[in-house]
């Protein structure tokens, strides 16, 4: 049924040659012309696996403000300059930068309204402090109690910071305020960064860097204007004097860099697989027309680079970076046709003979790329679409479009240039061929032992070496290397969110311990709960205790020397209601905690707490996401066992499906068990191949490597299967030179991303590479051998 | 109250914009006075000096009087020690701070780059008494109010940490300018605090029991 339709397809073909070949020009010019248009996106999201806490988490970082801001380090490169001098520069640069790309500059911290903006604070504690907090205080409403005060206050005198003391020790005689500035210090460590003041900016510990914090619109995952940002910064830093350097610290200069290396790395790949690809058809053929090997590929995948981009909403550049080795793959077809038509005898009766193995090695390849459509990472999903359009459309041309273009008196006709070197060497040593075989196989489950998982998504960054420099050096004179852990809690209003986050930290706090986890709650109770606070409060001093403390701080007080009006302000301020209701989120200090805990998005608040991304910690705090809905924490560490979790079951999902398919359609096309597990040969070489030299090369798997591997499977199988069905019936075909010029030409599209720069295409390559390799050496020498030794007379056609 | 310090240090009170465009470097002949006092000192590598403290503070009915030594030790030792009226001593190397008094009688430790304010006040202090001058000019406007012996009066800039509390400093020289006779701080509430140091020795091996916080206990 398969040779009667296929004849008349290739018959209405002939008869239509024209026309075909004329439409193929024209769609191939506008696909061409197409390519100016499309816009490719560098977006990692796009290869992460659709597991909910990973996207939600990468989704949470790309939108918060974090990611957002550029950091710029200041040095001084001059021995003779001070630190004023960086403090100037730092200043010069501040007043340069603006609008529309900067919107502010964050060089320090003022001193003016500090100290009043703390006592301003001291004035809420009524409204701050709680239940626990006042039955304190009244179990200190004693001779003893306010003795104790009164001596610690004392203490406070002689240190050598008293004079910034004195205020404080006035306004809050019992240290009532201390757990609530004890909790603000909490938050300020989860800034994690190591900074001096110096004149209101910030300086290193070295006394000679400077930090500008510059703020802008400008989102990271947006190339261009990324690059209009950068530039512009440069370009202000470059009017500095020459004693100052400075370092960019910037998401976006990775969003430029990793642009940069995969333009680069696309542009080599492509460039040295298609010299190669011309240069091996031209030289092995001697014949002009080889060159639509090449070009028929090309064609396809330049074809399918615009109808994906039509079809999908953002193309990624990896997927495009892939062209060169899914053009590596789709070439084998036209490879069998034209060696079959070389080497036939006539035109038609040549190519019906491979047709068959033909599509079905395409059925097998297009199985592995449509499995890919069952996982959940979107990246794959275009991988997948792209490489079938590529394939399909190279088939047809290979079949259908290619005889047409080659007809005619055939130059240097001849057997295949590879003639029966595997079959022949099979025939002399194939017990010396199995041997090394299974010890090779052997060598490699051995060395799998070692073998291991990168799911460190900062892998797939390839970013060049300035970048990281740049942030290493950050960090050594910054600090924050080790960023926390985010804990998200979410609210339709600032209330209900700052509820839900009460009942978090409380959670917390007992899960972890006093101080390990950073919260807004620890300072910022709900609006409901400062009313309560407020009237408990007054309810508390107004029944005698305020004037039983007034005495004992005097009958007490006189012993240190404390003056009767000393604590004068603390009775003032004692029952100063705030003026409203917001009042205590007037004052700056809170409106910068909102800043840095409080996230406004589209529907609603996130609030934000912080703490150690520690193995003990995120799994704490996992369960307690667990039990309170609408919250969620982002953590390297969590990321990267959510990512590994969720490949780890793509792997086997994916493997599973591709396991199912490739035997199936193997076992359809040779009808028989044992030739089907021997065309498996090679895919089991390969993929054995893989799991043990990327260990042996110091390596680790990774996601990028097991989708190559997957790839690696479907080209082997078409190995397998061509090799044992020539092993049975022997055509004259040329299937030795076509199989091995299939695997030349695979290796080069895949062998020319072992020059990529970035980790993604340098994995895919290796990985094709070394797979490739070995599923083509075991297809020639291992099956033949096989062959001869575990199939029976009965089975052989010949 | 090291958790006020760093209250204080932590708000991100306004973006640091104030006074850009102010003049930050001294006056010529200040300055050639600043860069003389520091050449003077600049060979001072240890320093020992008896203390008196007077604190006249609204807190107190009278002048609070302190009593002690203070070390220092280029490039980062430092030691307050205080006898009378309560046995105190602060210790600092590096960034390290550990404080003990006669009350508590425990060692308490903390870290001076979370206590920036506690910082700044100790490293004001050393600047004074090493002749760290120059570099305080960001910090402070200086004046010369006399020239025999060298008086020096340094007046907070609004950027500074010091400046809400602190209205101006005066440093006293000796005579022979080599180290501080004595430092007034006048604070804006009216608060006053006069430092005069007695028996400076400079370049004296300093015992290194001085910097075990723990001589308190004995």
């Amino acid at each position: 049924m398969f040779d009667r339709y296929f004849s008349r397809v290739f018959e209405s073909c002939s008869r239509w040659k024209r026309l075909i070949v004329g439409l193929a020009m024209i769609l191939t010019s506008a696909a061409v012309i197409g390519l100016e248009s499309i816009s490719l996106e560098n977006n990692l999201e796009l290869m992460l696996p659709g597991d909910d806490q990973v996207r939600r988490g990468m989704r949470f970082l790309q939108e918060s403000h974090f990611s957002d801001n550029v950091v710029i380090s200041l040095e001084i490169r001059s021995s003779d300059r001070s630190p004023e001098d960086l403090i100037q520069a730092a200043d010069q640069l501040e007043r340069v930068l603006g609008q529309p790309l900067v919107t502010g500059v964050v060089t320090g911290i003022s001193g003016t309204g500090m100290v009043d903006e703390v006592l301003s604070l001291l004035k809420h504690v009524p409204e701050l402090v709680d239940e626990d907090t006042l039955s304190r205080v009244d179990s200190q409403l004693n001779a003893e109690g306010v003795n104790k005060s009164l001596r610690r206050n004392y203490r406070q005198l002689v240190t050598p910071a008293s004079t910034f003391m004195t205020p404080f020790v006035r306004s809050d005689p019992l240290g009532i305020s201390s757990g609530l500035l004890g909790s603000l210090q909490e938050l300020s460590s989860s800034l994690g960064y190591e900074v001096e003041l110096r004149d209101g900016h910030f300086i290193s510990r070295d006394h000679a860097h400077a930090m500008l914090i510059v703020q802008t619109p400008v989102v990271v995952t947006d190339a261009s204007r990324a690059r209009e940002l950068v530039d512009y910064l440069r370009r202000a830093l470059g009017d500095l004097p020459d004693f100052i350097s400075a370092d960019l610290i910037a998401g976006h200069l990775h969003t430029i860099s990793n642009e940069d290396v995969i333009k680069r790395d696309i542009w080599i790949a492509l460039s040295i697989a298609s010299v190669a690809f011309l240069l091996l058809f031209l030289l092995l053929f001697r014949d002009i027309r080889a060159a639509l090997l090449f070009l028929l590929p090309v064609a396809s995948v330049v074809v399918s680079i615009n109808l994906s981009s039509i079809i999908l909403p953002h193309l990624s550049y990896f997927i495009v970076g892939m062209g060169g080795v899914v053009a590596g793959i789709a070439v084998d077809y036209g490879i069998h046709v034209f060696m079959a038509v070389r080497t036939g005898d006539g035109q038609a009766d040549a190519v019906k003979r491979v047709a068959k193995p033909v599509v079905i090695g395409a059925l097998t390849t297009l199985s592995v790329f449509a499995a890919f459509f069952f996982s959940s990472v979107e990246g794959y999903h275009q991988l997948a679409l792209f490489s079938i359009l590529s394939i399909v459309l190279c088939l047809a041309c290979a079949l259908f479009l290619l005889p047409q273009l080659v007809s005619g008196p055939q130059p240097g006709k001849r057997k295949g240039a590879f003639g029966r070197v595997g079959v022949r060497a099979s025939h002399d040593r194939s017990g010396l061929i199995i041997g090394c075989w299974v010890l090779a196989m052997i060598a490699a489950a051995l060395s799998m032992r070692q073998l291991s998982f990168d799911s460190d998504i900062t892998q797939f960054d390839g970013s060049e070496r300035y970048v990281l420099e740049a942030e290493e050096k950050f960090h050594r004179v910054w600090g924050g290397e080790d960023q926390p852990a985010i804990f998200v809690v979410s609210g339709k209003t600032l209330e209900e969110a700052l509820r839900s986050n009460q009942l978090v930290y409380t959670a917390a706090v007992a899960a972890l311990g006093e101080g390990e986890f950073a919260s807004l709650s620890a300072v910022w109770p709900t609006a409901e709960e400062r009313a309560a606070n407020s009237a408990r409060w007054r309810e508390f001093w107004k029944q005698g205790r305020e004037s039983r403390l007034e005495a004992l701080l005097r009958e007490h007080g006189a012993a240190y020397g404390f003056s009767d009006d000393a604590f004068s302000p603390f009775f003032e301020n004692l029952y100063v209601d705030p003026e409203s209701p917001d009042g205590l989120e007037r004052l700056e200090i809170f409106s910068k905690l909102k800043e840095r805990f409080v996230q406004e998005r589209p529907g609603g608040y996130q609030l934000l707490s912080f703490f150690r991304d520690e193995d003990r910690f995120v799994s704490e705090m996992t369960e307690i996401s667990e039990r309170h809905p609408g919250t969620f924490l982002v953590s390297r560490n969590s990321l990267s066992r959510a990512i590994s979790r969720s490949v780890s079951s793509e792997i086997v999902y994916l493997s599973g499906i591709a396991a199912l398919l490739i035997p199936m359609l193997a076992r359809l096309l040779l009808g028989n068990i044992r030739l089907t597990a021997l065309a498996l040969v090679p895919v089991v070489t390969g993929v054995l191949a893989i799991l043990g030299v990327i260990p042996a090369l110091g390596l680790a798997l990774n996601a990028p490597s097991v989708i190559s591997a997957m790839v690696v499977v479907g080209l082997c199988i078409d190995y397998g299967i061509f090799m044992v069905h020539h092993c049975r019936y022997a055509p004259e075909t040329g299937t030795q030179t076509a199989v091995t010029l299939s695997a030349l030409t695979t290796l080069i599209g895949a062998g020319v991303l072992l020059f990529a720069r970035h980790p993604i295409l340098f994995s895919i390559g290796l990985t094709m590479v070394t797979g490739v390799m070995a599923g083509y050496v075991s297809s020639m020498l291992v099956v033949p051998s096989l062959y001869r030794r575990f199939v029976p007379e009965r089975t052989r056609l010949r | 109250m090291c958790a006020l310090c760093l209250c204080l240090y932590w708000i991100p009170v306004s973006l640091a914009s104030a006074e850009n465009d102010r003049d930050r470097d001294a006056p010529s002949d200040v300055a050639e006075v600043l860069a003389r006092l520091e050449e003077r000192a600049s060979g001072m590598q240890t320093l020992k000096a008896d203390f008196l403290q007077e604190k006249h503070l609204a807190l107190l009915d009278q002048p609070l009087v302190l009593k002690g030594t203070i070390f220092m030790q280029k490039p980062d030792l430092f030691c307050w020690m205080v006898k009378e009226p309560l046995r105190y001593t602060l210790v600092i190397e590096g960034e390290d701070v550990r404080q003990w008094d006669e009350d508590t009688r425990r060692v308490e430790k903390i870290s001076l780059s979370k206590n920036p304010v506690f910082k700044t006040a100790i490293q004001q202090l050393k600047d004074w008494l090493s002749g760290a001058y120059t570099s305080m000019v960001g910090e402070y406007q200086v004046a010369v109010l006399e020239e025999a012996p060298i008086s020096l009066e340094f007046v907070p800039r609004k950027t500074s940490l010091a400046h809400e509390v602190i209205d101006r400093v005066t440093v006293i020289f000796e005579p022979d300018e080599r180290y501080i006779r004595r430092i007034q701080i006048v604070e804006k509430g009216g608060d006053r605090t006069v430092l005069t140091f007695v028996d400076t020795q400079l370049n004296t091996p300093i015992d290194p029991s001085a910097w075990k916080v723990e001589q308190g206990v004995r």
